[in-house]
Order: C-alpha cells, then structure tokens, then sequence
C-alpha cells in the first residue's frame, strides 16, 4: 500500500481572515492563555486588517500559518532528545515527556511562531479542562505546535480547523491518494508553499 | 466546487465523544448575526467543554464561527451575573445589593400593578432587540407579555431605512423578508454588493458569493473603504459616504437611457403601466370612471391603462400590451403612466452629474448598471444603510430590480434577510387576547416621554423592563439615554447574561439563563432550517430563562394562566400550522432529528412574481406612501412616490458643522463581536485586545496622528478615547470604530455617545454613520487625568 502523505490545502483567494480555524484550534487542543498554533495573518499593511498600497489602489489577503509539516523538517534535524519527530503518513510530532524545552527546534525552524514554548506553568482561562479529552496536556518548559490534531485523524475524524472554515477554504487530506480531494484541488489550481526556498518541502499548500 | 470535508471523514463522531465521556447536546447559536448556526455543546462532568459546528442535511448550510466556538467562555464568563440585584446609591455608582428571586418579583409586580393604576396600562413599557432570536425565549417571545399586559412596546428602530424603502415596493412594507435563500446567490452572474461588509459580517453568506465568483460571476462591491469584500471583488467602488440613492438612481437612469430594461417584465410584474391621476397622485381605476365605489375591499376595483392598440384606457386585464409611456387624458382625468414618471424623475440623475454628488467617475456608474441590467441573473447583496436617506435608497434598489426583472427568479435577489417565522402559529402565541400592546418606536421615545402624549392621547411611562437588549451601548445618542430618557423613567428592570452597559444604570438586574440553559426552536434566516436548541446545562447560579422569568412576572401580574405552558408546549403551539407539518416540521421529528430543512435549497422569494402589494405587483411608484409607524405624524408624500436624492442628515458636505466636524464617522461591525455580545471573551481578546480607530494616513498625518498613538474622536455630543491605526483602506475624510466595546473597554467615552438621535418620521430607524467628528492626539499629560 502506498505511503500516507498527509498535507493541508488552504485557499487564500477563499479565505477571508476570519480566524474561526484559529479558535477552533484553540478550543478544541485546550491551549493555555496567549498560545496560538494556528495564526491568521494579514498580507497586507503593517497592521492587522490593512491593506498595502495607496488609497484606491490597495491588496489584501489573509494568510494562516501553523506548523508546516515539512517533508524534509529542520526541527527533527536540530532536537536532541527526539522529542520532534515525523510520523509514517508525515505529521510532525512533539512528545513533551521528551522535550527538554531547548527551543533549538524554534531556532531550525524556517516560519516564524508556529512553534510555542511554555516558560511557566500554562495558564487557562477556566479551571476545567476545554476541548477534547484525548489531547495531551500541555508542559511547563516544554514546546508545542500544531499537530493536524492527530488524536482526532487517528479516529477518522478531521483536524479541528477544516471543516469549520467559513469561507471553505480549508482541505485535509492524503495527497499520495489520487482520489483525495487535495489531491485533485493541487492538481487543478495554481498553487505554492511557504519559503519553498528553504529546502524542507512543507505540506500545507496556499491556492493563489 | 470542491465538496468541503470530503477528502477527510466527518467532524462529529459519536463514538469518539463517547470515549472522552461527552455527552454532546444539539444547541443553536442564537444572536442576530441572521446565520443561527448548529452546534454541537460537548459536556463532561456537568460542564460544556467544547462547542463545534453541527451539521445541515444539506452540507452547502454547514456553518460555525470563531464567536459560535467561543461559546464556552461566554458559559463560564466571570461576570455572568449570578442572582437578582437591586441598585443602591445612584444610577450607574455599580453599588448593588443581592435580593432574592421573590423580592425581585414582587418588586416588578407591585410597582407595575402600581403603575398601570395609577397611569394607565401604557406606562409600563418592554423592550427588546435581537440579543436572543429563539423564538419561545426571545425576541418575540416579549410580545406575548406586552399585548396581555396591554404595555408599551418600544420598537427597536434599526435596520429599518433601505429595508423599509424597498419593503414598499414588494409591498410587505417594514418587514425582513425580502432576499432569496443565500446558497441561490451562487447561482448569480453579477452580484453587487452593496453597503455590506460580508466576510466580516456575514461571513456564511460570503461562500456562496466565492462560489458565484469561482463559476465566473462578477462581484462589484461598493463601499467608501476597501474592506475584504472590496478586496475580493472584481470592482470596488469607493463611494462618498451617504451618497448611495443618488448611484442607485443613477443606475437607474442609465438602463432607462440605454433601453437596458426589460419591458416585458416591467409591463406584467410591476406598475410600470399604471395610469397616475395628475390630481390626486393615485392610480386611475374603474371606480374613478365609473363613480361607483366597491362597497368592500373584497370587490376587486380594476387598475385602468392604455391600450395604444384601441387608442384609449382599459381594465387591466383586458389589455394584452399596454402602454409603457405617454400621457394620456381618460374621461377627463389627466393621467401619465408610472414609469414615465419615473423616466423623468431618474432624467435628474446621469451619471456625468451624479458623479460629482457620489464622487464615482461616470464610467463607473455606466458599468455597474450594465452589468446589473444585462450580465444576468443579477443579485444586489444589501447592507443596511446607516444614513437618514436610506429609504430612497431602498427604493430605488426597487427601482433596479423593477426595471430589470432581477428579482424572484435564481441568481436574482435583492434586499435583506428572507422567510422566517412564516409558517409558525404566531396569532395565539404572542396574541391570545389579541393586539393590545402599544407600539412606540425607540427613535420616538424620547417625544413621548417630554411630551407624555402619543398619537394625540395621554402616554405617561413610568418604568421599563429591558431583556436581551444592552440599549445603553447599541442605540444613538448614549448620554440622551442616560441624560433624557432613563432619568425620566422610575423604574427600570435589566435582564441579561453579564454586566454591560445597560445593566450598570437599571435600578433592579436579574440574570438571564444562557441560550444552552434552557430549550427553544430557531428559524434561518440564512439558512432554510427550523432547529430545536436543547437544553444542555442548567441555569447557572440562580440565573433563568426567559420563559421562566415571564411565568413568575405573569402569576404577579394576574395573567399565570397564559403561561401554564412548559417551553415545550409554546414549542409544540408554534409550530402546529399544515405549512410546518408539510415539510415534515412536527414536534416528534424535532425531538428526533434536532433539524429540519423547512424551505427548498436555493429557494426563491416571490417566485411566479407574486408580490404582496395591493396591486399584487412591484410597485416603485407608491400611490399612497405611508410612514412605516403610524406615530400620528403626516409625511411629505411628495418626495416619497418616487424616490427624490436628499443628502443625510448631517455627514454631508454643505453641512456648516462640518467646518468644527469635518469626518464621517463610522462605527462598524467586526468578526470579534456581534453587536456587544462576546465583548469580554478572553480568547478573542487575546486576538483583539482593544478598540483601534482607524483613519486614513493623510487625515491622521494633518492631525500629527501616528499609530498607536492615544486619541479622542469627538463632537458636540460626547467623545471617545482610543488608540488609533493609520489604514488605507479608509476613505480620506472619514473615520471607524470599532462598535459593541463597552464603555469600561475605552480610555475614557463611548463610541456611542457620538452618535445622534434624530427621528426620520418616515421610516422612524436609527442612522449610525450618519455623523460627523473630529480627531485630535490626546498628549500624556492629558490621557492620565482621562484615565
């Protein structure tokens, strides 16, 4: 049987910043206060919802970013305690029984913040646990990340930020499945990645 | 396009929420943000833990928001208010002292009881918005108090301008129903969208217009900033704040001009032919040549036109073709037919002049309406326009529609929101001893209460129950509220969930239950569902539901017995009609299947052009415009038959108080809030820690403005002070705010005091960006006394 290559397909000319996939990844993975693995940014003006250029002649587009799941990461390479890892059907790992909270993983790292590290305690909002049960509990000193939410496609269900998307712009799947519907969406739209020039080959695709 | 969620199995399983010991509860998201989202409540250990999106039967509908999924947060809120508190030292001091639950009702009840007695059923007064629209436990459920205790019901007065503009033209006069199902939107050619910011405020209507565009439709937004909608669209036009009918009747003129229009449908579905008496401004009918009045409304009484064929006037239904244009002279009647009238009323408006009032080059005006009149189906997508001048803004989308046959066909929509409540039993629900209660709009309230008259007769009112409705933040003219209106109240009652700036200035608060806490059906707007919200968790602290709230209200009152029904049973009273039981709405399929689709997938309004004017036709000439309330106030008619450009009320150049006040002000809806609700939600704040004004770097760079710098947005009728954030995407000359933060959110102020009040009395609605300020840097030493 082929390999899984799980990646994620994002829309950008569908998206439009609305960050309900960043909520969603944040209730659903129970993430301590002022920890996002899932952020929108604008690509545009300086600040959040502007634009570039002069007025009338003005872009915008949103752009989200989380872990990129690369083929070939960088952070596996600089860990030292394998507490990175990648998994047979391509999802990046971060065990935090192993993690020593380093932070060279951050450093190897080509995108900026999608990996985050707990200096203190994590702190939350409400004194039960949110979201859903299975996930790990997050570690002081330890990093986390995005991880296509894994207890849930372990149990045939999709990442948290998918389906939700308003604008259905979001698309999870196997990309070595020729009947896949990511498959088929890179097949037929112009598409890039993020700081392809780096070398690590990341999975989540943009559709420009 | 790509079927969403396909590639990867299913959100939801049962048997995965089993296994982390959820029981998983199917609620809806019931705030006005029109979508009325499913949600799965995912609790454990008695505590919701998790909301997530619920599905539709048909995918397409299949919808949840950043706001639906910070539902958690809002359960557990700190500041849910937790036991009924009556107010000691002054009004808005924050001194509060607990009481119980029967102390609080006997309050209400005495002082009522005491009221009515002394002043008159009248001087008790209710008022709600849309801060819950379950149907058993919100926005209506209040009329079912208001008409037995024979009260005053303030009416909310917004969104009521371009809605009641083009209600008169279908004839439904100031109702919501007017749009086709969003999802048909995807079947558009052309979609303007107009005045409507959709990504962020409607964002599940925005797939369906992706979709249009992806199959090749052209989206032309017009707005004066470039929002997200601007920067998706094909075309965005950078309008002059308020100058809307004016393009519109530019439009109009230009399809009249460029023979665009499609007669056809203008001669079968609309009063285009329709015969205007010179004298009395009226259609001509049989009854005028024959001098025999019908002796009921039930006896037809025939439209008369021209039959150019037999060279004279005719009923209606004997003409195969009659004639679009001419004046004509009908047994002395000196008549002309509607749409020549109309021709020459939109001869004022070509483009090369209307460029100048709207500041959109004439090619753009020439543009948009081709495409409108001819790339079809075509859908205007409707904001809700915040000027005094709406109404003939919404007339003359009429207008467009009219003249093009854009409207009860696939891809071709116009106006707002659409069927709900239409098959529900409404009559015994909210009326059981009849209509009683009287209606007095908030934008006229103020009147009522200076001069204690209403409609001629004596009007005192004494107190006012407020539910679901945090008027203090969401209506005009905050420190007239605080300053006028409630001072002039004895009494005041506030429900709600959390503290908000409403709550802070009544006299007794009782905590209201969360949507989650109790049971209730919603209706679509947006999508064409009915949906049960279960009740997932009890009331928090001593908080209760609507419904319960009214029971004991009602025993005090002496009308228990009209509120003898469980919550399921007004269920089960409002959904028992045959339009529900059709479409496989009953109470038993509910229970089962928590949803069920009660209109078709792409409906169509109007379908088979059946309007619901008197002439059965879409009337853009009215023969006899009214005001949408009757506040026994007359009205120009003059200037209301056909739709006659006048600027807005004070944002508008030409206005000497733009001299002191030179920017537009806007105060505008965002994805973080939906009006004040979600204003304290700590996940959102993390993304949005605090209201930004926005404004243009040139005005800001005359101002000596940078971003981030601290500044006071004010006029003569109060300020706010707040960071600010230089943008492009706002026009020069006009600035936004961010609405729904509350007044403890601010530096110092209220967006909301900016604001003004004045009562259009025809349409009796609220302009909110009808309004002129001025910016200045507030320096260090000033912003510390301010804080």
């Amino acid at each position: 049987m082929a390999k899984k290559r799980y990646v994620m397909v994002v829309d950008m000319k569908r998206c439009i910043g609305c960050h309900t996939c960043a909520i969603a990844c944040k209730s659903g993975n129970n993430l301590p206060n002022e920890v996002w693995w899932n952020r929108v940014l604008t690509f545009g003006g300086k600040d959040m919802d502007t634009p570039h250029g002069k007025f009338p002649n003005l872009q915008k587009q949103y752009l989200t970013l989380g872990c990129q799941h690369c083929d070939d990461p960088a952070c596996v390479k600089a860990c030292p305690a394998g507490a990175t890892y990648k998994r047979e059907d391509g999802v990046v790992m971060q065990d935090y029984d192993k993690c020593l909270g380093c932070r060279l993983c951050i450093m190897a790292c080509p995108y900026d913040s999608v990996r985050s590290y707990n200096e203190d305690n994590p702190e939350y909002y409400l004194d039960f646990t949110v979201g859903d049960k299975m996930v790990k509990p997050q570690q002081k000193g330890t990093v986390s990340k995005c991880n296509f939410c894994v207890d849930r496609i372990d149990n045939g269900l999709s990442p948290n930020c998918v389906d939700v998307c308003p604008a259905k712009a979001r698309f999870f799947g196997d990309i070595e499945d020729p009947e896949s519907e990511v498959y088929k969406l890179l097949n037929a739209n112009k598409h890039t990645q993020l700081l392809a020039d780096k070398g690590t080959n990341p999975s989540v695709y943009f559709l420009i | 396009m790509a079927k969403q969620g396909a590639s990867f199995s299913e959100a939801f399983s049962p048997e995965v929420s089993a296994a982390q010991d959820e029981q998983v509860y199917s609620c809806m998201c019931i705030g006005n943000c029109q979508s009325r989202c499913r949600l799965f409540v995912h609790v454990r250990d008695g505590k919701a833990v998790k909301t997530s999106m619920a599905p539709f039967p048909d995918p397409r509908y299949n919808r949840v928001c950043l706001r639906g999924l910070s539902q958690v947060q809002r359960i557990y809120d700190p500041n849910r208010l937790k036991y009924p508190m009556k107010r000691v030292g002054e009004r808005g001091e924050g001194k509060w002292e607990r009481i119980s639950w029967d102390e609080a009702i006997e309050m209400i009840t005495t002082k009522f009881k005491g009221y009515q007695e002394e002043f008159g059923k009248q001087s008790i007064a209710f008022s709600t918005v849309s801060g819950d629209m379950g149907f058993v436990q919100g926005i209506y459920s209040i009329k079912r108090l208001t008409n037995l205790l024979g009260a005053t019901e303030t009416e909310y007065s917004l969104d009521m301008s371009d809605t009641f503009g083009l209600g008169r033209v279908l004839g439904n006069g100031g109702v919501f129903n007017q749009r086709n199902d969003p999802a048909d939107l995807a079947n558009a050619k052309t979609i303007i969208i107009w005045a409507a910011n959709v990504p962020d405020s409607h964002p599940h209507d925005w797939r369906f217009i992706a979709d249009a565009q992806q199959a090749g439709a052209k989206v032309i937004v017009i707005d004066p900033r470039y929002t997200t909608a601007a920067a998706k669209a094909d075309r965005w036009i950078s309008i002059r704040p308020g100058a809307d009918p004016a393009l519109a009747m530019s439009m109009a003129n230009v399809i009249i001009t460029e023979k665009l229009y499609d007669e056809e449908f203008m001669l079968n579905h609309t009063v285009a032919p329709f015969l205007v008496r010179e004298d009395t401004k009226k259609f001509l009918r049989q009854s005028d040549l024959t001098g025999i009045k019908p002796e009921s409304p039930a006896i037809p009484d025939p439209y008369i036109v021209w039959d150019p064929t037999s060279n004279e006037g005719k009923m209606l239904s004997e003409v195969q073709k009659p004639a679009l244009e001419g004046n004509y002279t009908i047994c002395n009647f000196k008549v002309t037919t509607a749409y020549t009238l109309l021709r020459d009323e939109m001869a004022d408006y070509p483009p090369e002049k209307v460029a100048g009032i709207c500041e959109v080059e004439p090619e753009a005006i020439r543009e948009v309406a081709r495409l409108y009149a001819q790339n079809k189906p075509s859908s205007i997508y409707c904001g809700f326009i915040q000027y005094n001048n709406g109404l003939q803004t919404g007339h003359a989308w009429g207008i467009l529609a009219s003249l093009t046959g854009n409207i009860a066909k696939p891809g071709a929509s116009v106006g707002h929101c659409g069927l709900s409540g239409y098959n529900l039993n409404f009559i015994p629900y909210l009326f059981p001893r009849g209509m009683n209660a009287h209606i007095v709009p908030w934008i006229y309230l103020k009147e009522v209460l200076k001069s204690g008259k209403f409609k001629g007769k004596d009007h005192p009112i004494k107190a006012m129950f407020i539910i679901a409705s945090n008027v203090v933040c969401n209506a005009t003219n905050q420190k007239e509220i605080l300053n006028t209106i409630f001072p002039a109240l004895e009494f005041i009652v506030a429900v709600d969930m959390v503290e908000t700036d409403t709550t802070k200035y009544a006299d007794l608060v009782l905590p209201a239950a969360h949507w989650f806490e109790r049971i209730d059906i919603a209706q679509g707007p947006d999508q064409p569902h009915t949906t049960l919200s279960e009740k997932a968790l009890e009331p928090a602290y001593e908080s209760k539901s609507t419904t319960d709230i009214y029971r004991l209200i009602a025993k005090g009152m002496g009308i228990g017995e009209f509120y003898k029904h469980s919550d399921e049973e007004f269920i089960q009273m409002l959904i028992d009609t045959d339009l529900a039981r059709a479409s496989g709405l009953t109470w038993e399929n509910l229970v089962e299947k928590k949803v069920i689709q009660t209109l078709p997938t792409c409906w169509v309004n109007w379908a088979g052009n059946k309007f619901p004017s008197p002439s059965g036709r879409l009337e853009f000439y009215l023969e006899d415009p009214k005001p949408r309330i009757d506040c026994g106030i007359e009205i120009d008619k003059s200037r209301e038959h056909l739709p006659v450009f006048t600027p807005p009320f004070e944002a508008w150049p030409g206005n000497p108080l733009m001299k002191k006040y030179p920017l537009v002000y806007h105060t505008v809806r965002q994805r973080w809030r939906l009006h004040s609700q979600w204003h304290g939600t700590p996940w959102l704040r993390e993304l949005d820690a605090e209201p930004l004004v926005k404004i243009h770097p040139k005005d800001a760079e005359a101002r000596g403005i940078n971003t981030g710098d601290v500044v006071e947005v004010f006029n003569d009728r109060g300020h706010v002070v707040l960071k600010a954030v230089l943008s492009e995407e706002m026009r020069p000359g006009m600035v936004s705010v961010p609405k729904g933060w509350q007044r403890h959110q601010f530096i110092a102020g209220s967006y909301q005091e900016l604001t003004q009040d004045h009562c259009n009395t025809s349409d009796f609605n609220q302009s909110f960006y009808d309004v002129l300020c001025e910016v200045r840097k507030v320096d260090k030493s000033a912003y510390e006394k301010l804080k």
